[in-house]
């Protein structure tokens, strides 16, 4: 834990590019869930109920499904309502 | 390309999101990928438009299956004509049956199942597809 | 010809033109009749699943050849001629040049659809659009599914021909002062996608050989008895035509990308993103091809490589969404009915999208494959995100087509009606597969939640068919009689509207 708060740290203090940020961030993030998956691979012992499984992933992603699309939908609903033209009536754009 | 930071960062959450998602499905596979060590293995024929089950005592059903609670089962699964898909809903095994080819795919039947399955074919085979059916029947 | 108001003309000089102007109304009219084919076909279907057992089609081998030539239809009849129609009116217009490269060969690849149609229409197939063999080397009935692969060898033929038209048109003729990256998205994703189609059909192309000489009984590619591997079939389909649907969706995305600025009246977000995820996206398809196939006993090492690869072409997906909203941020949007359109295709979009992570994530496919909710997927994609975003888009060129405006009521009362019946059925669908119900069954469990579920289907396929209807009552009423647009603006967005002079053929 006091590693990650340690590189946070040097992330802010440091100039670095965001874009390196970003894939310092993805790759670290990759890293620490392959790690999860392959040690659960090696610790399991006793027979799984596949249907259990399946369904349990499913409603798994289902959740984040339904989170993503609540935000991407509610975000273009947003857009439609907040930025249509009777709205933004006589406001000019520049080019 | 201007504001192009934003656009960046939100691929970086979406490919977060994949990475999620691919990790967890690379692990349930991999659980569902190794067959139990107690097994019994049955040997599954689809033609068009009937199930064929042979037992490990060479027992055969034609259009049923008899399996018993809490037993680990493995299906090898063949085709004698077309492409046929062994499925069983309840119990979320399906994997395609092709000729020439054994396919194989395991279950445990749970402690508390009991009556009466379906069992069906889920790939196209002709006039009678929608009725390729059959019954997993579980007695103790 | 009625749609001709300014000099009318002969049927017979538009039909032995090779101007690409006519050339592609050629190609939109054959690809809207086949439209409304298509769908009249899906009503039919859907009124047969409204009740297990006999309703509609006493014969399942009848049902089994509707939705065979409803899906043969809708893809390859519908889309594919729908693009070459967009791409031939704009294509020369967007990169300023008389005519496409190839006139003659325009006009050849069109004439060549029409038998390829004429012989899937008059033989009625049963192999269902994927014709797996064996069914379809041993058991499918001849002379239809003969006819079927004859058919699609033709249009993959023409589709070849257009593409590398296209791609001509595109690279070579470009006037020299119109940088690549300052044409529009469209351009980039008609190029795109045909660059894809010349590497992707050719695959197809020699399965369709392999299938007729196995049926001729010569050759045993796909025969297990003779050495042969059905699977290898699936793998020749599957790498055709998975990237077939990013060169379905594409031409879409780049539709979208050449309505949502104008009618937000703003330019687009990031132009240099859209190029971007065009070309990763072309590459990408490639290498996802076998999750159509995951449960027909592929390793576990497979089944990952190509979860990976389905998995990796989300994020371009993500990237043309964020570049759309982000385009319509902050502008001044008017819901004129392409507009109306494509933001439904962007709903529309996100939820097959998710649905198609939902697929690839291996234990799933237990579940989902091969069941309805495998149809409500793509069905999502192609009816709710591709073809609403050609109907607006076809809205949107109206008027270059006619020099008449459309009824802005009819087309918002066709859009509401298509949209709520899209959402209805292909959801309704999504869940009766995850009830089990296997795809392409003239018959179903007599569960009641299943009839239940197939019956809000059913009445949303009713919503799509009466929003069909006024579309074409949209499209033939206002052809002859609707107002004159006004060419300059039509769409009153203060945007320039392409150039109406290039329907006076030049020869």
């Amino acid at each position: 834990m006091q590693y990650y708060i340690q590189l946070g740290l040097y992330f802010n203090r440091t100039v670095i590019s965001p874009m390196t940020k970003v894939a310092a961030i993805l790759a670290i993030s990759t890293v620490m869930m392959m790690i999860t998956a392959v040690g659960n691979v090696y610790a399991e012992e006793e027979v799984i109920n596949r249907h259990e499984l399946a369904w349990g992933l499913f409603y798994k992603m289902m959740t984040a499904a339904f989170i993503v699309g609540a935000v991407v939908q509610g975000t273009l609903v947003y857009i439609i309502f907040r930025f249509r033209e009777r709205k933004v009536k006589g406001k000019s754009i520049e080019r | 390309m201007g504001h192009v930071i934003y656009e960046w960062i939100y691929v970086a959450v979406v490919v977060s999101l994949l990475i999620w998602v691919g990790a967890e499905a690379w692990y349930g596979e991999k659980l569902l990928h190794e067959v139990p060590k107690d097994h019994i293995t049955i040997k599954v024929t689809g033609q068009q438009w009937l199930w064929t089950f042979e037992h490990p005592d060479g027992k055969r059903e034609v259009g049923q299956l008899t399996v018993q609670p809490g037993k680990v089962y493995k299906f090898e699964i063949t085709s004698k004509d077309v492409v046929h898909a062994f499925n069983i809903p309840d119990l979320a095994v399906m994997i395609d049956a092709v000729p020439g080819r054994i396919n194989t795919i395991w279950v445990k039947i749970p402690e508390n199942a009991s009556g009466e399955y379906l069992i069906q074919c889920r790939e196209y085979c002709g006039l009678l597809h929608y009725n390729m059916r059959a019954k997993l029947l579980v007695e103790a | 010809m009625v749609i001709e108001i300014a000099k009318p003309r002969p049927l017979w000089q538009i039909l032995f033109s090779t101007h690409h102007t006519d050339v592609a109304l050629l190609y939109l009219i054959t690809s809207i009749v086949f439209f409304m084919l298509g769908g009249a076909m899906a009503l039919t279907i859907r009124t047969e699943l409204l009740t297990p057992e006999t309703t509609l089609i006493s014969d399942p081998d009848l049902f089994n050849r509707i939705f065979t030539v409803h899906g043969t239809t809708m893809l390859f009849l519908w889309i594919l001629p729908f693009i070459s129609g967009v791409g031939n009116y704009l294509i020369p217009i967007l990169v300023k040049y008389k005519d496409m490269a190839y006139p003659r060969l325009n006009a050849v690849a069109y004439w060549m659809a029409v038998p390829g149609a004429a012989l899937i229409w008059l033989g009625w197939s049963d192999t269902t659009w994927m014709a797996y063999p064996p069914y379809s080397t041993m058991r499918a009935a001849g002379p239809a599914a003969d006819m079927w692969i004859f058919g699609l060898k033709i249009l993959g033929l023409s589709s070849i021909l257009g593409a590398i038209n296209f791609i001509v048109t595109i690279l070579k003729c470009k006037h020299p002062d119109l940088p690549m990256m300052k044409t529009s998205l469209l351009v980039w994703s008609i190029l795109i996608s045909s660059l894809m189609t010349l590497a992707a059909l050719p695959t197809f192309t020699a399965a369709l050989i392999m299938l007729y000489t196995d049926r001729l009984g010569v050759s045993g590619f796909f025969d297990p008895a003779r050495g042969g591997d059905p699977i290898a079939y699936q793998h020749l389909f599957w790498f055709t035509f998975h990237p077939e649907v990013y060169i379905f969706l594409i031409p879409a995305v780049g539709m979208a990308y050449e309505l949502i600025p104008k009618f937000s009246r703003k330019p687009i977000f990031s132009y240099g993103s859209g190029v971007i995820a065009f070309t990763v996206l072309s590459i990408i398809a490639f290498a996802s091809w076998a999750h159509h196939m995951l449960a027909t006993g592929l390793s576990f090492t497979e089944k990952t490589v190509f979860m990976v690869g389905t998995l990796a072409a989300v994020p371009m997906s993500a990237m043309h969404v964020f570049n759309w909203m982000a385009t319509m941020w902050g502008g001044r949007i008017k819901f004129a009915a392409p507009m109306k359109f494509v933001i439904g295709g962007i709903m529309l979009f996100f939820t097959s999208g998710a649905g198609g992570v939902v697929n690839t994530t291996l234990p799933l496919d237990f579940i989902t494959h091969d069941t309805y909710w495998v149809v409500g997927h793509f069905h999502m994609m192609l009816m709710g995100t591709v073809s609403f975003i050609f109907m607006g888009f076809l809205y949107y060129m109206f008027p270059l087509i006619t020099g008449r405006m459309y009824s802005e009521r009819l087309a918002n009362a066709h859009f509401w009606l298509a949209f709520i019946g899209t959402a209805v059925v292909f959801t309704a669908m999504h869940i009766v597969g995850l009830y089990g119900m296997p795809r392409r069954v003239w018959d179903y469990v007599p569960d009641p939640t299943i009839i239940i579920l197939n019956q809000i289907a059913s009445v949303g396929a009713y919503l799509i068919g009466a929003g069909m209807i006024i579309f074409l009552i949209v499209l033939i009423r206002d052809s002859i009689k609707g107002k004159p647009a006004d060419m300059k603006d039509p769409f009153a967005i203060g945007e320039i509207y392409y150039d109406y002079r290039r329907r006076e053929p030049h020869h």
